[in-house]
């Protein structure tokens, strides 16, 4: 408990290896958000299904259609390979960065059309487009502002990066986290008290839990495999004061997100429990949380880190 | 104060998201964010009455299926009064059809070739969360191709 809530925010400085296997990974998790789980370029379609109605972002300001073409669809597969890897070598960030995320935010805006059907992915866009910005103000501040002005220390060279790239990204996937906070306390009804009204209308989940079990049945006409939905829908009617305990404790993890910036220990800490309450709605509501649990798992729980922080400590206590 | 200054990308990010609500990939994220004591879905039922998968033979998820039906749905709010679940079937019967009719002619009109699936109808099942705290469900016809126009309780 020592140290938990102590404020370190500007002060935390991450290694730039760190950074490395966090973009590793995170490359793959923006293909699978982007290519919508396809893995192999002869799979890949972004041919939208129906006629795009009431198309999401950049849809609904040009005419997208010509992304569907199949030479189009394979070349900017290709380019986003080409990007990716430029991404993880770390050569030419801001290049790798806004390609992938104009990619990303081209076909998130035709999967993810009409507005308001989808909301997987968008948090694997928001990181993106904040560690594109984070490397467009840092191009921006050494061309204009610092001319000249080089580090020789390599090392702080790659920590003041990895720094940067990991503090926006969990700054993007927080405020995601916030503002949903806020959708739920303003769409419920408002008052004084943030989320009072939300925690409160909590037992009539059970029609969404019910809604879902039959809408997932009647899918493929197959029985569930488990039993959690039904489980849950006895659960919240014969205990709602529990139920309204556990998703208020969720509530109030999401909106007070941000506290996971302050240091090591907090990310550590709600990762964890936002990954636990992911997988609690994955079981219960039949929603996957891939790229949400993904995030969490990179930039918030942060084993490496801990691992070797771990070693270490062994390492040193033996001598 | 000079430390939570490191914060302003978050708070700009969630400012943009909340006021722009949905443009890829900003969005306000509103799943789940009011809970009603009652809900719809929506099911296809084959000729012979029994309920048919969406997926295999449709190759869409009722959650999609209900989607449209829902957006027809809004659009009959300028034609009648009050909540759409007040409305009987024949008042919903007009969205339930448009919704087979963008099943049949929009997204997947091979599958309907040559006369298949004549008779597939729509059930538009409501769920409320009854005064003690139980599901309650009723279940009505609100389109069926072949049929200009119709609806009822489902059988």
């Amino acid at each position: 408990m020592r140290g938990l809530f102590k404020n370190e925010l500007g002060q935390i400085r991450y290694s730039a290896w760190e950074w490395l296997i966090m973009r590793s990974v995170f490359v793959w998790v923006v293909w699978a958000a982007t290519w919508q789980n396809r893995w192999w370029s002869s799979q890949i379609s972004i041919a939208p299904f129906e006629k795009l109605r009431d198309p999401n972002g950049l849809a609904s300001w040009f005419d997208l259609s010509a992304l569907a073409d199949p030479p189009v669809t394979t070349f900017m597969v290709w380019l986003f390979l080409f990007l990716a890897l430029l991404y993880i070598s770390g050569r030419l960030p801001l290049l790798a960065t806004g390609g992938l995320f104009l990619i990303h935010a081209l076909v998130g805006s035709i999967h993810n059309s009409p507005r308001g059907h989808h909301h997987a992915t968008q948090v694997v866009g928001l990181i993106l487009m904040g560690q594109f910005i984070f490397f467009l103000w840092r191009w921006v501040r050494r061309s204009f502002f610092q001319k000249g002005v080089t580090t020789s220390d390599k090392k702080e060279e790659g920590s003041a990066i990895a720094t940067g790239a990991i503090n926006i990204s969990m700054q993007m996937m927080c405020a995601g986290y916030v503002v949903s906070a806020i959708s739920k306390w303003i769409n419920s009804g408002g008052g004084w008290f943030p989320g009072a009204r939300w925690v409160q209308q909590v037992p009539n989940i059970i029609v969404q839990f019910s809604k879902n079990e039959a809408q997932a049945y009647y899918d493929t006409l197959q029985p569930p495999v488990n039993q959690m939905n039904q489980w849950t829908i006895d659960f919240v009617s014969d205990h709602p004061y529990v139920a309204m305990t556990v998703f208020g404790a969720g509530f109030y993890l999401e909106l007070l997100s941000f506290l996971a910036l302050l240091n090591r220990r907090l990310a550590l800490l709600f990762g964890v429990g936002l990954f636990l309450m992911h997988s609690m709605i994955s079981e219960i509501m039949r929603l996957n949380f891939v790229y949400f649990k993904m995030i969490l798992l990179l930039f918030f729980i942060n084993l490496p880190f801990w691992i070797y922080r771990f070693a270490k400590r062994k390492q040193t206590s033996s001598l | 104060m000079g430390r939570w200054l490191y914060l302003a990308p978050l708070m700009v990010a969630v400012l943009l998201c909340y006021l722009i609500q949905d443009f890829y990939p900003l969005s306000h994220f509103p799943m789940y964010s009011k809970f009603d004591d009652r809900t719809y879905y929506v099911y296809l039922r084959g000729e012979d009455g029994e309920p048919v998968a969406a997926v295999p033979n449709f190759n869409i998820y009722t959650s999609d299926l209900k989607k449209h039906y829902s957006r027809d749905l809004k659009a009959l709010k300028k034609k009648f009064k009050g909540s759409h679940f007040d409305w009987t079937a024949e008042q919903k019967w007009s969205a339930g059809m448009a919704t087979l009719e963008y099943l049949k002619n929009e997204r997947a009109p091979k599958v309907f070739a040559n006369g298949k699936w004549q008779g597939l109808s729509l059930i538009d099942v409501r769920i409320k969360r009854g005064a003690d705290g139980r599901l309650e469900k009723h279940e009505l016809v609100v389109g069926q191709l072949g049929l200009a126009d119709s609806g009822g309780e489902a059988k």
